[in-house]
């Protein structure tokens, strides 16, 4: 795991610690009593909090594409969440798939900018830090999507071209062979 | 013939050995002779064919030799690396098209040359009839690829490996040239020398056949050629604790059997946990007998006997011979004995027909070709026999790869299971992995309680954690209308085809992307 994720988790648990419910989920976790998890995520008080919650379970339930949409689903109505942000962009990143990935890492590079103000100077830089390496990784990821695309598109074109190429030498040779005659066999 | 199934096998550590793999290099070889006997209808009608015929032998045998490194060379020049098993759909088909095609292609066409050569040679030296020298030549030529055939798989492969197998083809080719040389008399000439010579480089050049690159961290502690597969034993040591991990013709990031020093519980993610399922619900006393179909190297074995609440019988049914000895070397598969039975190169549909008294527990994980659940192992048939070898209240633990609930074959073998069983089936979502496990019984209540899997009644060392959740497991009904895999129609490779291309489809429209 990266410094700069594991600075994320630092951010995430001190971000955390003050809300007393989100705390009980987490105890339910660690615990490992997954139902009870999800029946605190459920009672939590608004929606933005059970979205927070029910993918924060999903998450750790090993469900990555749970997890990403309960975060979009709390982030359509705050935007700017940087715990939603967070999960989303972890969430995309485990799922391979860069384009949602980067789209969330940006968000959550620009979120952190926009509520530095309100950030201890600490928090805001674990924070960039966090963006950072997601970015990155999403970076990585989308690269090797693409070399996969290349290697596909490459081995299709060989394919093809070498195929064409046969067929035309077998008409050739078809008319070289019975297009005129040949010496007798016998 | 040699050359066509080792073809097959040179692709299988880069590409699998599925469908599309042989479809592919069997359409590269036809195309090849169609080719080949064209030209060879060209040649033969020059003024001498023996001598034509000897330098194409020789050629061909030159060229043999060197294709396991083309093969690798190019294999590994077209893939990235680390691809995952999800993401290799396009590449399967295409890249081992490709490289059968830029591989294969030229020696095959050789070789179709081979024929009409023949044929017109006999005809001219002995004065036969076109339709009598046709004749011999395809009934020897039809000899030879049958004990090709035999001879490759059953005694080449497993004896002499992948390398030496494809030197043999190109020593037999060289010495065949040679031979149609002196017959032919040919004028001295230094090229079966220079042949001779670059197909000893072929066999020289390098010391092993090659296979993918493995990650930072694994290293690899075997490598077999069975009669069925290429085998490799790799060890992890990125891991919190080292993983030992059996590859069976795996370019991708797929294994086949797993082992850690203790035995019980992997690690999370791995679905051989699942299988302990049935221990957090049954009160069943006694000998807890399992049959394990698709042993592997014993891995179920290793997790079930972690179980200390069950008093665990075993017989283990593993298809390929190899894969059980390396499972003895490498993986602590015990010998058979009074608590284990070991059926090693028997079918587990066959091995059904053997089984004489009722078992609490059949566990299901049979996979070829990486990705493939041979058709006969998914059919209503085969669970309908499955259903008859398990006591009452017997339960079935399949492992089914796939992606989601609606993946087109997680669905097709659950719906086809739960009209074989006659009853209700559970699919459990694996946590963290890209498996599920169907659940099913012979008579007994499902452990369901209306909306996701019912809480643990009986301690086990598994806990079920995340499989509690809602959307972690679901109820699949014996549905009469819905099509059902069977015998007769068992289109199982397709779907595993669609559940790979599909997938990544389908979960971003799940998401609403």
């Amino acid at each position: 795991m990266s410094f700069g994720l594991v600075n994320g988790f630092l951010v995430l648990g001190l971000w955390l610690a003050p809300q007393a419910d989100m705390g009980a989920v987490r105890a339910a976790l660690e615990a490992s009593r997954y139902p009870e998890a999800w029946a605190l995520a459920e009672d939590q008080p608004d929606e933005l909090r059970r979205s927070r919650a029910r993918s924060e379970v999903l998450y750790r339930a090993g469900d990555p594409s749970g997890a990403l949409a309960q975060a979009r689903q709390g982030l359509a109505s705050a935007p700017d969440d940087l715990e939603l942000l967070f999960r989303a962009t972890s969430a995309a990143l485990w799922m391979q798939e860069p384009s949602l990935a980067n789209l969330y890492s940006a968000r959550l590079a620009s979120a952190v900018q926009g509520t530095r103000t309100s950030l201890a100077p600490e928090e805001s830089s674990a924070w960039e830090a966090t963006a950072r390496d997601f970015a990155e990784r999403a970076q990585a990821q989308a690269r090797h999507a693409e070399a996969r695309i290349r290697a596909v598109a490459l081995t299709r074109a060989l394919s093809v071209g070498t195929f064409v190429l046969v067929l035309g030498l077998i008409a050739w040779a078809a008319r070289r062979a019975y297009g005129r005659s040949s010496n007798p066999v016998s | 013939m040699i050359v066509e199934l080792a073809a097959v096998r040179m692709l299988a550590p880069w590409f699998g050995t599925s469908q599309v793999v042989w479809s592919n290099v069997i359409a590269v070889i036809l195309l090849a002779l169609a080719l080949g006997y064209l030209v060879g209808a060209i040649l033969a009608a020059r003024a001498e064919p023996l001598r034509i015929l000897s330098a194409v032998l020789l050629a061909t045998g030159a060229l043999v030799a060197w294709l396991p490194l083309f093969g690798a060379a190019l294999a590994r020049a077209i893939l990235p690396e680390q691809i995952a098993l999800h993401e290799a759909a396009g590449l399967v088909g295409w890249g081992s098209l490709c490289v059968a095609l830029l591989v294969f292609l030229p020696p095959a066409v050789l070789l179709g040359t081979v024929c009409p050569l023949t044929v017109e040679s006999l005809a001219r030296a002995r004065q036969y009839s076109a339709g009598r020298a046709g004749g011999g030549v395809l009934f020897l030529s039809t000899l030879g690829s049958l004990a090709g055939v035999f001879g490759t798989s059953h005694l080449l492969l497993p004896l002499l490996g992948l390398q030496r197998t494809f030197w043999l083809a190109g020593g037999l080719l060289l010495l065949a040239g040679a031979l149609v040389r002196a017959v032919a008399r040919a004028p001295r000439s230094s090229l079966p020398q220079a042949l001779l010579c670059l197909a000893l480089g072929g066999a020289a050049g390098f010391p092993g056949t090659p296979t993918p690159a493995l990650p930072e961290g694994q290293v690899e502690l075997a490598r077999r050629d069975s009669s069925y597969q290429m085998l490799r034993v790799v060890e992890d040591h990125t891991q919190s604790v080292p993983l030992r991990f059996l590859q069976v013709n795996e370019g991708f990031d797929s294994f086949q059997s797993v082992w850690q020093a203790e035995l019980g519980l992997l690690p999370d993610g791995f679905y051989y946990n699942d299988f302990l399922l049935p221990a957090s619900w049954s009160t069943a006393a006694g000998p807890w007998r399992v049959l394990v179909l698709g042993l592997g190297a014993g891995t179920a074995l290793r997790v079930l006997g972690g179980e200390p609440r069950l008093a665990v019988e075993f017989t283990g049914i593993e298809l390929d011979p190899g894969v059980v000895a390396l499972g003895h070397e490498f993986f602590d598969l015990p010998e058979a004995g009074e608590k284990l039975q070991l059926g090693a190169g028997v079918d587990a549909r066959v091995a059904l027909r053997a089984v004489r008294e009722p078992v609490e527990q059949i566990v299901l994980d049979c996979y070829a070709n990486q990705v493939e659940i041979p058709a006969h192992l998914c059919t209503l048939e085969f669970f309908r026999e499955l259903r008859a070898c398990l006591g009452e209240g017997g339960w079935l633990t399949a492992n089914l790869g796939g992606f989601d609930f609606d993946d087109p074959v997680v669905a097709a073998v659950a719906s086809t299971c739960a009209r074989g069983f006659e009853s209700d089936v559970l699919l459990v979502r694996v946590p963290q992995s890209r498996n599920y496990l169907l659940l099913a019984r012979r008579g007994g209540e499902l452990p369901w309680s209306g909306t996701a899997l019912a809480a643990a009644t009986q301690s086990s060392v598994l806990a079920l954690g995340p499989r509690l959740l809602p959307g972690f497991a679901r109820r699949v009904e014996p549905d009469p209308a819905a099509a059902v895999l069977t015998d007769d129609r068992c289109p199982i490779e397709r779907l595993q085809q669609r559940s790979i291309q599909e997938a990544r489809s389908r979960r971003l429209a799940a998401l609403g992307s």
